[in-house]
């Protein structure tokens, strides 16, 4: 391909076939014009040649009739001189063997008078005619004369031709006289008409002879000079009929040659344009192809980067979840090995304390043994911490159980251990009906031994606790409640309450390793349900938990809180 | 019963632990029944190896977490042999975890006592425990 820098994109180039278009426009105009010409040029020549021939034709008419009045003229001159009968009957059989003739006038010296011969219209157009007739002829001085055309009355264009007979130069001279009509002579003389032309016989401006059409075609018609023997010339002229032009105009070979030539042109021009559109469309075709190549394999190369991308993604968090599981096994292990191992050397402090106390009661006073005892108290109460987080520590990594849990045997069960635990406090209970729930039975266990517990331990010192406990199912979830009438809590440290270690009650006047509603929310967040308390300041508090209603299914999807 | 040889064993290596136990014991005359060990090791080589006794102990108090041989491989060693395997093992240990009080009487042990932590009578238990298996528990010669 050459025309590789062509643009690919924009307007198709229409050099080419507008050219070729403009090229044979030009042809199809040159060869119509061409035709034309050629057409109008052989009208033109054959308008020629029909003139001068008609001319020719019209001119040796007239001087026929000419030469036939002089022949007579000296006939009669010589053969007839005073046999005025014998002339009458020649001009009878003249006038009658040619009809444009309208009279004859035989002027001779020796007769009395001219005498005349012709039909009673002849005889008008002599009367009419004869003295402009002698006018002419006495102002020319030669053997003959005709003068015309002569406008009669009736609208009629005549002629006078008058042929002397000179025998001698100074004798009277003896003359014919004629009047013929041109319009008779040539109306005869020119038959047959040709059909395809029109003529006009004029002299001196004045139409003798009118064939056919009206007027001529503006520059069709052609002129042609009729010079007859005696007098002025005449003039013929000749144009093409109405039935000749609309023959003319029938040749449509300049149209034909025109529109074909056009649409050659036009289908040319097509054919080169649309072959340049669809080299171009190809072209374009072509780079789009290589364009959509590109993009397939762009979107290979993407695709396999997506995928590299997404196993990347998938093994960092994978390696991050192992990373995170990890820690938190490290984390537990870590808890779990602290509060261990820290418990030997407190127990060894524990024990030498009491030991000391014990053993060597008789040598320390009052005070040392105080402090020994405060010694043993404190290592006391740091390993019940210790015990508290190995709880909350074990109750993370615990496997979750679940069953169905009737909650109201479950809290009937567990009321009567705590009371049991503590008779002293003489707790009074009121279990109200409690829903079933779907939940490890051992963990719930642990909260309501929890929660009932404390709702025991916080009564107000000036009355025995009353411990109310109740539930409700929703659609959702069940929720079930603890309530106590004891020393309640400021609502500001609610949340506080489930926090390790968190007491919002001195250390001194409760005991417990202040981890057990840290593991009572653990539990149940572990569950899936929630856990709140409200309450006030010596008004009572009650500790609400609820847990998904129970459905047949694993809800704890290795969640561990 | 050849005079001399201990009836209960007590393999501990936190010396600690060891000096509240003998204090306890002492209290309760029972040192004179009792011989420590300070881990596996020696416990093995004395009930299994070139000069080992010649009469087995009433009982057998092992401690878990001990540098060298510790509980568990010293439990495996003694059930492991027929010469010891009636012997009674007590597993004395500081940790309570469901899973290694498991382990432990998978391994053969016959008794499982968390190490106490009271305020009053320090290895009071100990002497219970010891009691129990000195004086009240049948074994098998």
């Amino acid at each position: 391909m050459t025309n590789l820098g062509e643009p690919v994109v924009g307007r198709p180039n229409l050099v080419l076939p507008l050219a070729i278009l403009a090229a044979g426009v030009l042809m199809a105009l040159l060869v119509s014009r061409g035709l034309q010409f050629r057409r109008d040029e052989d009208l033109s020549r054959n308008l020629e040649a029909y003139a001068g021939a008609t001319a020719r034709l019209a001119e040796s008419r007239v001087d026929d009739l000419y030469e036939a009045l002089r022949r007579r003229a000296e006939l009669w001159d010589a053969l007839m001189r005073g046999d005025l009968v014998a002339w009458h009957r020649s001009a009878d059989v003249f006038l009658h063997e040619n009809p444009a003739v309208l009279g004859l006038v035989q002027t001779d010296p020796s007769l009395r008078r001219p005498q005349t011969a012709g039909s009673p219209d002849g005889q008008w157009v002599l009367d009419e005619v004869t003295p402009k007739a002698r006018q002419g002829a006495e102002a020319s001085a030669g053997l003959g004369f005709a003068i015309g055309p002569i406008r009669l009355e009736d609208g009629r264009s005549v002629f006078a031709v008058e042929q002397r007979i000179a025998s001698e130069p100074h004798d009277k001279p003896r003359s014919l006289l004629a009047v013929y009509d041109p319009r008779l002579l040539l109306e005869r003389g020119l038959e047959p008409a040709d059909p395809d032309y029109a003529l006009s016989v004029s002299a001196n401006g004045m139409e003798l002879y009118r064939r056919a059409e009206a007027a001529g075609a503006a520059g069709l018609e052609r002129a042609a000079a009729l010079k007859p023997s005696l007098g002025a010339p005449w003039t013929l002229t000749v144009w093409p009929t109405a039935r000749a032009m609309a023959a003319h105009g029938r040749d449509q070979g300049p149209l034909v040659a025109l529109v074909a030539g056009l649409m050659i042109s036009v289908l040319a021009a097509s054919i080169v344009h649309v072959g340049a559109l669809a080299r171009r469309r190809a072209r374009a075709l072509a780079v789009a192809n290589d364009e959509l190549r590109e993009q397939v394999q762009d979107a290979r190369r993407s695709e396999g980067e997506l995928k590299r991308l997404s196993d990347e993604l998938e093994a960092r968090v994978g390696e991050r979840t192992a990373a995170l599981n990890e820690t938190i096994v490290e984390l537990e292990t870590f808890n779990y090995s602290v509060s261990h191992d820290l418990r030997s050397p407190l127990g060894a402090i524990s024990n030498f304390a009491a030991i000391l106390g014990e053993d060597y009661r008789e040598v320390l006073d009052s005070t040392a043994a105080e402090y020994l005892q405060r010694i043993v108290q404190s290592a006391t109460v740091a390993a019940s911490m210790m015990d508290g987080l190995l709880a909350y520590s074990s109750s993370g990594r615990q496997s979750l159980n679940k069953t169905r849990v009737a909650m109201k045997r479950l809290v009937e069960e567990v009321a009567t251990e705590v009371a049991a635990a503590w008779p002293q406090l003489e707790c009074k209970m009121e279990i109200g009906n409690l829903p079933e729930a779907y939940a490890d039975e051992g963990m719930m266990r642990f909260v309501w031994s929890n929660l009932i517990s404390n709702a025991c331990k916080f009564a107000r010192p000036d009355q025995p606790p009353r411990v109310e406990i109740s539930g409700q199912a929703s659609d959702v979830e069940v929720t079930y409640c603890v309530r106590d009438h004891g020393m309640g809590f400021d609502m500001r440290y609610a949340d506080r309450l489930f926090k390790v270690f968190e007491r919002l009650h001195s250390a001194d006047r409760q005991q417990g390793h202040g981890v057990g509603l840290a593991i009572v929310a653990r539990m149940v967040r572990r569950h899936g349900g929630r856990v709140w308390a409200q309450g006030a300041e010596g008004k009572g508090a009650t500790f609400y938990f609820s847990l998904p209603a129970g459905q047949e299914r694993d809800e704890d999807g290795g969640r561990r809180t | 019963m050849a005079a001399g040889e201990p009836e209960l064993l007590l393999v501990e290596d936190d010396s600690n632990d060891v000096a509240v136990a003998l204090r306890a014991f002492r209290r309760h005359a029972l040192a004179e029944r009792v011989r420590v060990f300070r881990d596996g090791a020696e416990l093995v080589e004395y009930l299994l190896g070139q000069d080992r006794c010649r009469t087995a102990p009433k009982a057998i108090l092992l401690d878990l977490k001990m540098p060298r041989m510790d509980g568990r491989d010293a439990l495996r060693e003694i059930r492991a042999h027929a010469e010891t395997r009636h012997i009674p093992v007590v597993i004395v240990s500081s940790s309570s975890r469901e899973c290694d009080v498991r382990e432990c009487y998978a391994l053969g042990a016959n008794s499982f006592v968390v190490k106490q932590l009271t305020p009053w009578s320090p290895g009071e238990y100990l002497v219970n425990a010891a009691r129990y298996w000195l004086d009240m528990n049948e074994v098998a010669s």
